[in-house]
Formats: structure tokens, C-alpha cells, sequence
């Protein structure tokens, strides 16, 4: 693993040592280049994943999401290259720092193998992404949403560490290949169930679950482009894969405790959806059809089954690009329109025609249309709810119906209609955008060729 | 001051503290407890202004209750026991009126009004001696008299500490106050793990003693004590400012940086001896120090502040002040959480 | 000549990462033979050792 973090590493060199005028290029393509390396570890011929030391590790669940994150990293350079062309050379290289060390704590949260060191790389992640969100965002209220992003999670994340450290005085160990083997059932009482609690909410807050999910709106709307993409696509995946990962700890008390939280997710999915309906913002719905699509994935990693955790995965990492590919769309926007309100980005099918092709296919794969590997996530989860109880259909069924209106509603809004006055003297649409949407919409239907990838350890 | 009368005091401070550190003898160690606070008074009034007076007055008998309180523990330890050696206090009365005494020196809730007073009194250099150097004298004697005080008191004092640490300082806007909260809270952490694991004590004194002096040190280099003057820290030092975000983050604990290390140990070895809530309010009330921290982070850093246009340029004075020990403290007082493994000897 | 050195002079911070990439490898395949060195000790893994072979541990 230390050949893609030791590179990862080496990044933040690079970014300070370039020459102004190239150093957007020479991060961006020592980024691709990473994340060429990083391909071959989707080869997983053992069912327990590579061991590479005592430290990392990878399987077929940690994979694709290592993948995603040292993907979109060069992804997020691109898409932030606009809005900070004001900044000077220091700041800008700072940013990028940030951005570095954000995606080598992510690394290696996803390859940890000791429960710890994903506890710790987990918190580590939110500086660098409190400093994104707070020092590079735009307006005033960002200070409110970096301390909301903040003590959200330290106060989830709080009874996680206090649990883990029982965990490890109880086992005597925290090492996931060691846990996993772990047989002995937990009893029924008040104690284990705030155990179960105290290692669930954590990962629930990061999701996030419907009712403590009031960090995410706030954050994604206040965040700079590359904040937004992090936050959307990699960082609500830590909560799924630190639950994955954790439920084999609690094995038979996931079946029971579930209950409220399986409710809570699927009303606050069509909630959630319905929110979407009446936003006039469009960062806002983004982060808003993001809460509801991971209330999804809750639903299907609380169920429990081979099924469900396929669809969990796959679910992950297709909203993973979609979401990211949403926000890069409504930046291109913003930085035409100076404004994220709908209603002002009207009609701009007609000045930005591919743009617009590219929000018709985000929007496609937003609906979980086939080919894309979104409908695959979305028909496993579905089913496995189904056959979990015949009551589920309606919220997901609802959902789906909704879903399908709020994307529609704001590709109507924002790309038909009459264009209004003050868009007619915007800029066309750069060639680095154009490949921006590009390289997000590629896997997204390249998967679908083969899904095996991203089904995750129980394919 | 005359630097002659300057280093004899400050020998003398240390020679207190030696002495309480060094004697097995109950009136030695208080010996050293009464120079090393006779010591500090001039040391609080170096530049003298009424503020530093107030503060030295308010130091002065905060210091000596609680040394007349301690003497009066250790007369009548020995009236019962009639030996002077340190680690013996068996009475009841004894042992809680030394812990209430000690705990007055230390500026532990509930006796911790004197610490933000008298800090906010004085001037930078005499605020990061007395919250760092004189911890270490009457912690010492706590060390030694662990065994023979009443645990529930030392932790309900213990989470007082904590909470009130995070609490009090939420309104503040002055520096050095907020430091003495985070010093009344930090303390807090050191006195609960104590009579489980006297040696995490230690470590955490250390990794609080590196961060405190690296935040004086930051704030000593361009004379601010407030967090308007702060504020203005970006277009005098940027690197510092950066310096300072970083450092008051490993100060509220946030891993992956040093001031995770003894929390995270203070929580396993509380757990390990079966407390769960207790680690778990603490480290919740520890969040509370975190939101004043990133208060100031916000004004520092995260924002800037808008200054005058000459202001800008003040980047190009040269700082005459000479800072070799400061980038050494704030590695340590920033990155050795990684070293924690090599912690293992202190099981 | 000079167009080679400036050259270098421009473009020496694209060796950086394939450096790190290089030292990782060296690392990770430090790190497994550390891991591999006792496999012959398990009972499940062990095989016979050829006449001439010493064993993977000291």
C-alpha cells in the first residue's frame, strides 16, 4: 500500500516545488498517474483480500473506494482551477495541499486495518476539509457550516473511540482480519445496545442518517467545487464503509437494533426527496437527493444481506461519481451565473448546448436510468428491502417516483426555458470542463460492462 | 528588570521546585512550595502595572491558603501519625484537606478563579511559566500522595475541571484566559487518570506543557493578547499563523495530531478499568475547549481579518525577536502521535 | 548542451512521485519478505526444503 500513499505523498513536494504556470498540469497528472497505479488492486483473487502489511490492507470492498478517491482527486484539481484563478501562487498551492493531505488520510482510512488507525485517519480527514470548506468558501455562513461539519462528527465519533477502546480491552485486539473470525455472539441487554449505538452513530452522522444529517446541506452549499466533490463522493462513503466494516462486530443485534434506524432512513428518504422538490437552490437539492440516496445505502447495509451489501457497494460508488459529476455541473453554472439559484440558470441548454448533454446524462444517471451502474445499486437495494418486508415498497417506490421528478424539475429548470438577460454574455464552456464531465461519466457506464467490480465482498 | 536579580529569581523558582520535587520530608516540600510561589511574585510583576500588581496580589493568597491549608494537613498528620515522610497520609481529613490544598495551586475547579485572573494580568513570558513550570511542583506532591486520596473526589473534581475549563472560556475574547481555561481543563485530564496510571499524568503534562509554551511562544512573537490582535496575525507572519491553526487543533485533541495521544491513552486505560461514561463525558466536554479553539482558529486563519493598508506591508519589518526553540516545539507539540506505540513501556 | 540543463532545470519535480512510487515498492516488498520470512514455521504452508536451501529465518 505504501506505493500509493509514499506517491500520494510526494504530491505535496511536487505542488510546492512547480513553477506557477505549470503547476496545475504536474498535479493533475501525477494524480491520473496515481491513480493508474492504484488500478491493479481491483485483481482480488483471494476472498480475503490482499494483505500488504500490518498496517494496510485491501478487499474487494475497500477497493473501488480507493479507487474513487484517488480518481477523483485529479478530478477536483481540474474543477477548482477556475474559481481559484484570482488566489495567488501561495494560496493556491496551499489549497492543493489541502487537498493532498485529504486524500492520503482518505487512502488510508479505506486500507486501515486496525479499527484504530481507520478511527483516527477518519477524524484526520475533517481538517483538511474544515480548512477547504471554511478558508475557501464563499459566503459568511461557511464558518457556520465548517463548525457544524465539525462537531457533528467529533460528537458522533466521540462514543466510537470510548467503544473501540472497550472493544480492544475485551479482545485484545482491533485488527479487522483478526475480528472478522470473532464468533462469539453478543447477548441482548442494555449495555450491548448502547454498544451497538455507540459504534453505528458515528458512521451514521458521516452518512448521513435522516435527522442528523442537518451538517450535510449546510456544508455542501457553503464548499468550494472541491469541497463539495469530496464531500459527496468520498467522504459520506466513510460512513457506509466504516459500518460495513464495524456490523460484523455486532452480529446478532444488528437484527433487532436496526428497526428504528431502517424506519427513520426510509421516511427520511422520501422526505428528503420531497425537500429536493422545493429547493430553489441547486448545490442545495444536490446535497439534499445525496442524503436520500444514502439513506438508501443505510437501508441496505442495516438489512444484512449478500444481496444488499452488493447493492450498498455499488450504490456507493455510483453516487460517488454521479453526485460529484451534479456538483461540477452546477459549478460550471455558478461560475457563469454567479449565483446558485435555479431560476437565474435558466435556458442555458440553448447558450451551452453540450453542456447541456452532459446534464441530461448526469441527470439520467441521477434517475438510476440503465445502463448506468446507479440502476444496479438501486434494483439490488430495492429487491433485497423487498423480500425484507412487503411494506418497504412503498418508500422506495415512492422514492424512486420522486427522485425522478426532483431531476427532472432541475434539469428543466436549469436548461430549458427562455434564457434570461444576463446569460446571454456568459463564456462557452471550456474544454476543461467538457473533459471534466467526461472523465466522470466514463466509468459510470464502463462499469456497467462489468459490475463485478464494484459488488463488493459478498459478489 | 536587572538581569542579575532577573536569573537569581528565576533560580530560586527552580530551586522551589527542585526541592518539593527532590524531598521525602513534608516540611521540606512545602519549603519548596513557599519559595517557588515567593519566587513568582516578581517574576508576575515584571513589567509593573496595576493589572500585574492585582494579579501578583490575587497569585499571593490564592498560593498562600493553600500552603497555610497544606501545612495545617501535614500538622496534623503528623500529630496523628507523627512522621514527616511524604507518601503516608491515612486519615480521611488529611489527605482531602492536602488534595484541596494542592488542587488550589494547581487551579483546579473548585478552586479555579484565581488562574484566568492572574494570567490575563500579567505579561506573556510570566503567563507561560505559570501555566507550565509551576504545575510541576505541586503535581509532584499529588503524585506521591495518590494512593491515600479519596478517588471519587478526585474525579468529580477531575470533571469539574474539565467542564468548567471548557465552559469558562466560551465568552472569553483575551488570550492568555483562554489558555487558563485550557490549562484548568487539561488539568482536569491529568488529575482523573492519575490514581489509575500515574506515568499517562506525566505524558499528558508533557505533550500540554509542549503545545502551551509553543502557543505563548506564537503569540509572544507578535505581542498579541487578544483575539482582535490575532486576527491580524496573517499579514505580519503567515507561516505562524498556519503554525498557531495547527497547534490549537492538537490542543483540543483532534487526531492525527500529538494532542490526541494522551487522550486517546487517558480513555483506554480509564476503559480498561471499567469506566465507560466517565472517559466518554470527558472527551465530550474536552469538545467544548475545541469549539473556543476553533473560535480563534476562525479569526486567525480561516478568515481575514481587513487592516489597514499599512498593515499589509508589516511582513517586510524584520522580527527582532529569536525564535530557535519554537519550530522544534511545535513538531513535538504537533506530530509525534505516530510515536505512540513506543508508549507501550509505560505500561 | 544548455537546452538539456534547462530542461532538467524545469522539469525536475516529475521525478518526485515516480521517486515515491519507487520507494514504496522498495518498502511494501521490504515489509513482505518481513511477513514472509517465518511462512515455513506453519504447519498448513510448510514445505520441504531443496538440500541446499537454508531456512527463511535466523
Amino acid at each position: 500500500m505504501l506505493k500509493i500513499i509514499m506517491p500520494t505523498a510526494m504530491l505535496i513536494p511536487l505542488t510546492w516545488l512547480s513553477n506557477s504556470s505549470t503547476m496545475w498540469i504536474n498535479i493533475t497528472m501525477h494524480g491520473f498517474i496515481i491513480s493508474l497505479i492504484s488500478l491493479p488492486l481491483l485483481n482480488q483473487p483471494l476472498d480475503t483480500g490482499l494483505n500488504f502489511s500490518l498496517l494496510f490492507f485491501s478487499d474487494q470492498l475497500s477497493t473501488p473506494l480507493l479507487i474513487l478517491t484517488t480518481w477523483l482527486f485529479p478530478l477536483m484539481l481540474m474543477a477548482s482551477q477556475h474559481h481559484l484563478s484570482q488566489e495567488s501562487v501561495t494560496r493556491k498551492k496551499s489549497y492543493v495541499t489541502m487537498l493532498i493531505l485529504l486524500q492520503l488520510f482518505l487512502i488510508m482510512t479505506f486500507t486501515a486495518t486496525e479499527l484504530i488507525l481507520l478511527y483516527i485517519m477518519f477524524e484526520a480527514t475533517l481538517i483538511p476539509t474544515m480548512i477547504i470548506i471554511t478558508r475557501w468558501g464563499n459566503q459568511s455562513e461557511r464558518l457556520n457550516a465548517g463548525l457544524y461539519f465539525l462537531f457533528y462528527t467529533l460528537l458522533g465519533s466521540i462514543p466510537l473511540l470510548v467503544t473501540l477502546v472497550y472493544i480492544q480491552n475485551v479482545l485484545g485486539t482491533l485488527n479487522l482480519m483478526i475480528t472478522s473470525y470473532w464468533i462469539q455472539h453478543l447477548p441482548h441487554s442494555w449495555s450491548t445496545s448502547i454498544l451497538w449505538l455507540a459504534c453505528m452513530m458515528a458512521f451514521m452522522v458521516k452518512m448521513p442518517l435522516y435527522g442528523i444529517h442537518l451538517w450535510l446541506p449546510k456544508a455542501h452549499v457553503e464548499a468550494p467545487i472541491a469541497g463539495s466533490m469530496v464531500l459527496a463522493a468520498i467522504l459520506l462513503k466513510l460512513g457506509g464503509y466504516g459500518m460495513m466494516r464495524i456490523t460484523t462486530l455486532l452480529d446478532p443485534l444488528t437484527k433487532s437494533m436496526a428497526y428504528p434506524f431502517l424506519m427513520l432512513s426510509l421516511w427520511g428518504m422520501v422526505m428528503t426527496s420531497s425537500i429536493c422538490l422545493r429547493q430553489t437552490d441547486l448545490k442545495s437539492l444536490i446535497a439534499y437527493s445525496s442524503v436520500s440516496h444514502m439513506a438508501l445505502v443505510i437501508v441496505a447495509i442495516l438489512i444484512q444481506t449478500p444481496w444488499s451489501f452488493m447493492g450498498a457497494t455499488a450504490l456507493m460508488i455510483a453516487h460517488g461519481l454521479t453526485s460529484s459529476l451534479l456538483f461540477c455541473l452546477a459549478n460550471s453554472n455558478y461560475e457563469r451565473i454567479h449565483s446558485r439559484t435555479m431560476i437565474l440558470a435558466r435556458g442555458l441548454q440553448t447558450l451551452l448546448p453540450l453542456m447541456a448533454a452532459w446534464w441530461l446524462l448526469a441527470c439520467l444517471t441521477n434517475m438510476a436510468l440503465p445502463p448506468s451502474i446507479n440502476l444496479i445499486g438501486e434494483l439490488f437495494i430495492i429487491l433485497t428491502s423487498l423480500s425484507w418486508s412487503n411494506f418497504t415498497i412503498m418508500f422506495t417506490g415512492l422514492n424512486m417516483l420522486l427522485t425522478a421528478s426532483y431531476t427532472l424539475y432541475m434539469l428543466i429548470t436549469t436548461q430549458r426555458g427562455k434564457a434570461s438577460h444576463h446569460a446571454k454574455i456568459i463564456k462557452p464552456s471550456f474544454t476543461r470542463e467538457n473533459a471534466l464531465m467526461a472523465l466522470h461519466v466514463i466509468p459510470l457506464l464502463l462499469l456497467s460492462i462489468n459490475p463485478q467490480l464494484i459488488l463488493g465482498p459478498t459478489f | 528588570m536587572n538581569p542579575l536579580i532577573f536569573s537569581m529569581i528565576l533560580m530560586t523558582l527552580m530551586l522551589g521546585t527542585m526541592a518539593t520535587m527532590l524531598s521525602s520530608n513534608w516540611l521540606l516540600a512545602w519549603m519548596g512550595l513557599e519559595m517557588n510561589m515567593l519566587a513568582m511574585i516578581p517574576i508576575l510583576t515584571m513589567n509593573s502595572n496595576p493589572r500585574s500588581t492585582e494579579a501578583a496580589t490575587k497569585y499571593f493568597l490564592a498560593q498562600s491558603t493553600a500552603s497555610m491549608l497544606l501545612m495545617m494537613a501535614i500538622l496534623i498528620n503528623f500529630m496523628l501519625s507523627g512522621q514527616w515522610t511524604i507518601t503516608k497520609l491515612p486519615n480521611v481529613v488529611t489527605s482531602s484537606m492536602a488534595l484541596a490544598a494542592l488542587m488550589m495551586k494547581l487551579g483546579l475547579a473548585p478552586f479555579h478563579f484565581w488562574v484566568p485572573e492572574v494570567t490575563q494580568g500579567t505579561s506573556l513570558i510570566s503567563g507561560a511559566i505559570l501555566l507550565t513550570w509551576q504545575k510541576l511542583a505541586p503535581l509532584s506532591i499529588l503524585y506521591q500522595i495518590i494512593p491515600s486520596i479519596d478517588i471519587n473526589l478526585l474525579i468529580i473534581s477531575g470533571l469539574l475541571s474539565i467542564l468548567v475549563g471548557g465552559w469558562g472560556g466560551l465568552n472569553q475574547t483575551q488570550l492568555r484566559k483562554i489558555l487558563a481555561y485550557s490549562s484548568i481543563a487539561h488539568m482536569g485530564w491529568m488529575l482523573i487518570i492519575m490514581p489509575y496510571n500515574p506515568s499517562l499524568t506525566i505524558l499528558n503534562l508533557v505533550i500540554y506543557i509542549l503545545m502551551t509554551l509553543s502557543i505563548f511562544m506564537i503569540l509572544m512573537n507578535n505581542y498579541s493578547t487578544s483575539t482582535s490582535t490575532l486576527s491580524l496575525l496573517w499579514n505580519n507572519t503567515p507561516m505562524m499563523m498556519i503554525m498557531l491553526m495547527i497547534t490549537l487543533l492538537s490542543l483540543g485533541g483532534l487526531p492525527p495530531l500529538s494532542g490526541f495521544m494522551p487522550k486517546w491513552l487517558i480513555i483506554y486505560e480509564l476503559t480498561k478499568n471499567d469506566n465507560i461514561i466517565l472517559p466518554a463525558s470527558m472527551a465530550m466536554f474536552a469538545l467544548l475547549n475545541l469549539y473556543f479553539y476553533m473560535r480563534l482558529i476562525y479569526s486567525s486563519s480561516l478568515t481575514m481579518f481587513p487592516s489597514t493598508n499599512n498593515m499589509k506591508m508589516k511582513w517586510q519589518f524584520t522580527n527582532p525577536k529569536y525564535l530557535t526553540l519554537l519550530s522544534p516545539l511545535i513538531i513535538l507539540s504537533t506530530l509525534i502521535l505516530p510515536l505512540t506505540p513506543t508508549l507501550s513501556i509505560l505500561e | 548542451m544548455v537546452n538539456l540543463i534547462q530542461m532538467v532545470r524545469d522539469h525536475w519535480v516529475h521525478i518526485l512521485v515516480p521517486v515515491g512510487f519507487v520507494v514504496g515498492c522498495y518498502l511494501d516488498r521490504r515489509n513482505d519478505e518481513k511477513l514472509t520470512a517465518f511462512r515455513n514455521k506453519s504447519m498448513l504452508f510448510k514445505r520441504e526444503l531443496k538440500p541446499s536451501e537454508e531456512v527463511t529465518w535466523k
